[in-house]
């Protein structure tokens, strides 16, 4: 397991490590490798500071909190949403929304990496976040670019941490606005033998940092670099100007539509876990105001990319999770914003072993908690684990099996097919 | 309230003369006309109509969005009101148990932000970046007014009748003749607005939230927010631009040197020639500017959060929608859910005459 890595593992291949590390880390190789044989993938598009429910996915017009939008209907008869929503309303027949998320903390800076790391009560151990674990269970050993990208505004890089216990290889390539590593890349004014030196008197530093270090962290440095190396290969992907121009107006030219649709065109590519951040949703003031440009910038790229998949045949085998750390309250607060309030929120699930056009969970008439159908973050990546055909998904740290997510948790069936 | 017959407005001896509670939140109000009443516009699509005289309340329904800019027209008859569904209606507000006159549905895409009459012309402008020109007796659409790029947060007519200036969230304010529906000018309001770029936001902050002329046309204030710190919480300092209307030209800013956070939300001249501006952030507060002078003479701190404010045609009061804290606010949960109410509102009246001496026992 990688929390124990010893020196021997720096030398392994990428496609060892996940291969053999991966595997020991099931503790069910043979399933790991059935699982990872099928190409399962995820797009995971995560709205940072917590979208509101009520201008999103559980609209309460008319109501003491509900608002001043109104609800419209989607595709699917019985099922609406808020009229923020017109592009997404007609994907509905792809869609399972769950309304009845309620979890346990109110704040960004521990709300977000306990929700992404699945919220494994008292382990005492760090858990790793969402993209790390699936890329462990499933990437496929053959995969030949990097299995858990994460594109985000701001800057890029190796996200480390994400691995938690697995290690810091299992971390996201972090690609800030979407940009590639383009420092890989050979400048034109150097030539190709004097590249080839300057890699190998690179990775000779390497060497010599790494002996004498703690192991995993010192070879994720060379790992890292060799993934970036990797993608750089297929950077053509990142030329949105070979995508037709109607094609970019449907997602949009702001970075979450220039974002999602590099996600799709990296799924396409066969990355196994993309994540997508979107940040500044934290709403505490204009909530409405801001909802209505908020809205256009997610669910117009966010409705391009569903039918896309839909039509590629791709959501066969791509699992798509859109959601934030909580949802907002249902009190409208004197700056006419939403605080936070992780007692009642929804998010969206499409794709791979979801069932379609289905809502699970009912909030209150005040949509202040939850009435039916409560569950939590581990009951979410339950049925994440489920949905991507993961069967008891389980670690095994210093020796000591964990489960991947809440033991006293289970899927959510009604949403699975 | 106290109607006794004072005349000396004084702002400097400003003072919370009435309190109407609401139980809803309010958005915005207006006093008639004549005087007689105060309405304002709630969450749940009502207006609440006080007859200031009897205390008497009336609820006008029809709208089924929240409803924020209401207008009346000169002829002390005829009530406007916008909601943010689109829909505007006419009432005679002055009727026993009013109800519209008519209704103009999906008159805009979206908000209605705000409204003024000009004589029989009604001018409405909202999110959809438009303004329109109705006739004020049977709402019917006379002409559009476009050029905005962006949503437009309020309105003001000239006192010559014919011209009006309408400001939007990225700090235009633009000017137009309504006889024609000519543009003749843009005037430069942009330090009112923030961008994404600027705030690390999607969506920026900001706009010019407020405009008012003087008496004499000469002069075009602007009020809105001057720096921020944070666009999600909508964090900075308010301010008030103005500007030489004929010439086009900006001048000195007015100056609020006292610590408060929020918007400028309303402004209003004085028949005597000073300025009134209302905030509305984190609590509430009242400015007053002589003219030609930047530094304000006089202030009322630690009010309640101003939605919006209008000066009574007496000159001597102010009608302010304020903003009233209900039960657990914040974030999170916490004590019996059953509890978990929503904040109101209230109509507050400010006095700008000295406080009445308590009677004698």
């Amino acid at each position: 397991m990688g929390y124990e890595c010893r020196s021997q593992d720096h030398r392994l291949s990428r496609r060892q490590l996940l291969g053999a590390l991966a595997g020991a880390a099931t503790g069910s190789l043979g399933l790991a490798d059935e699982v990872r044989a099928q190409n399962k993938q995820v797009l995971f598009l995560w709205l940072d500071g917590g979208m509101s429910q009520l201008e999103s996915w559980d609209p309460k017009p008319r109501t003491e909190f509900g608002g001043p939008f109104r609800a419209i209907p989607t595709t699917v008869p019985g099922i609406h949403i808020s009229e923020l929503m017109p592009h997404t309303a007609r994907q509905m027949q792809h869609l399972a929304i769950v309304r009845g998320m309620c979890t346990r903390d109110e704040n960004h800076s521990t709300g977000v990496p306990l929700i992404q790391r699945g919220d494994p009560r008292n382990r005492g151990v760090t858990y790793p976040y969402l993209g790390a674990a699936v890329s462990n269970f499933i990437a496929p050993a053959n995969a030949t670019l990097p299995p858990y990208i994460h594109i985000k505004p701001y800057g890029g890089g190796f996200q480390y941490g994400d691995g938690g216990f697995l290690g810091p290889r299992f971390g996201a390539l972090a690609l800030g606005d979407g940009q590639p590593p383009i420092h890989i890349l050979r400048p034109e004014t150097i030539a190709e033998d004097s590249d080839a030196a300057r890699n190998r008197l690179r990775a000779e530093a390497n060497r010599r940092f790494v002996e004498g270090r703690r192991g995993e962290e010192a070879a994720a440095y060379d790992y890292s670099f060799e993934m970036a190396q990797q993608l750089m290969r297929r950077r053509e992907l990142f030329d949105l100007d070979r995508v037709p121009a109607a094609v970019r107006d449907r997602y949009g030219r702001h970075p979450l539509g220039r974002h999602l649709l590099l996600a799709r065109r990296l799924l396409e590519a066969g990355i196994t876990f993309v994540k997508v951040t979107s940040f500044h949703w934290d709403t505490h003031a204009d909530n409405f105001h801001y909802h209505i440009d908020l809205m256009n910038q997610f669910e117009r790229p966010f409705a391009a990319l569903i039918q896309d998949l839909a039509d590629r045949g791709m959501l066969d085998h791509t699992l798509v999770i859109a959601m934030s750390e909580f949802g907002r309250t249902p009190k409208i607060n004197e700056k006419l914003g939403r605080d936070h309030w992780p007692a009642a929120w929804s998010l969206a699930l499409a794709g791979c072993g979801i069932k379609k056009g289905v809502v699970y969970g009912r909030t209150s008439d005040k949509g202040s908690s939850v009435a039916d159908g409560q569950v939590d973050i581990g009951h979410l990546f339950h049925t994440i684990f489920a949905a991507l055909g993961i069967r008891n998904p389980r670690y095994r740290v210093r020796g000591q099996p964990l489960p991947a997510a809440h033991d006293d948790m289970a899927p959510i069936r009604e949403v699975l097919l | 309230m106290n109607d006794a017959p004072v005349t000396t407005v004084d702002p400097t001896r400003t003072w919370e003369a009435k309190t109407i509670p609401v139980p809803r939140q309010l958005l915005g109000c207006r006093i008639s006309s004549c005087g007689e009443y105060v309405v304002a516009g709630d969450f749940a699509g009502a207006i609440h109509r006080w007859h200031l005289a009897s205390d008497r309340h009336t609820v006008l329904a029809a709208h089924s969005s929240w409803v924020k800019a209401l207008v009346f027209h000169a002829d002390r008859r005829r009530l406007y009101s916008t909601d943010y569904a689109g829909t505007i209606c006419c009432w005679n507000y002055a009727d026993e148990e009013p109800q519209p006159i008519w209704t103009l549905r999906d008159a805009h895409e979206g908000w209605i932000r705000d409204a003024v009459v000009a004589g029989d012309l009604l001018v409405t402008a909202g999110n959809d970046a438009r303004i329109r020109v109705w006739s004020a007796n049977n709402g019917s659409l006379l002409r559009e007014l476009t050029g905005h790029g962006c949503a437009i947060f309020c309105l003001a007519v000239h006192p010559d009748g014919r011209t009006l200036a309408s400001g939007d969230n990225h700090g235009v304010i633009k000017r137009w003749d309504l006889t024609t529906g000519r543009h003749e000018r843009d005037l430069n309001a942009a330090t009112l607005w923030h961008s994404p770029e600027a705030t690390m936001s999607l969506t920026g902050v900001g706009g010019v939230r407020s405009l008012a002329f003087d008496r004499d046309g000469a002069t075009l204030v602007a009020g809105g927010m001057a720096t921020t710190t944070s666009a999600n919480f909508a964090q900075g300092t308010p301010a008030v631009l103005a500007y030489d209307w004929a010439a086009g030209s900006a001048r000195p800013s007015l100056r609020i040197p006292d610590p408060f956070e929020g918007f400028i939300t309303s402004l209003a001249f004085h028949p005597d020639g000073f300025l009134i501006g209302a905030g509305g952030g984190v609590g509430g507060a009242l400015w007053f500017w002589r003219a030609g002078e930047q530094d304000p003479f006089a202030s009322l701190r630690g009010l309640r959060h101003l939605r919006e404010t209008h000066l009574h045609p007496d000159g001597q009061r102010l009608i302010a929608a304020t903003f009233e804290a209900r039960g657990q606010g914040g974030n999170g949960r916490r004590g019996n859910i059953a509890e978990y109410v929503d904040n109101a509102g209230a109509v507050k009246i400010y006095s700008m005459t000295p406080r009445p001496s308590p009677p004698r026992r």
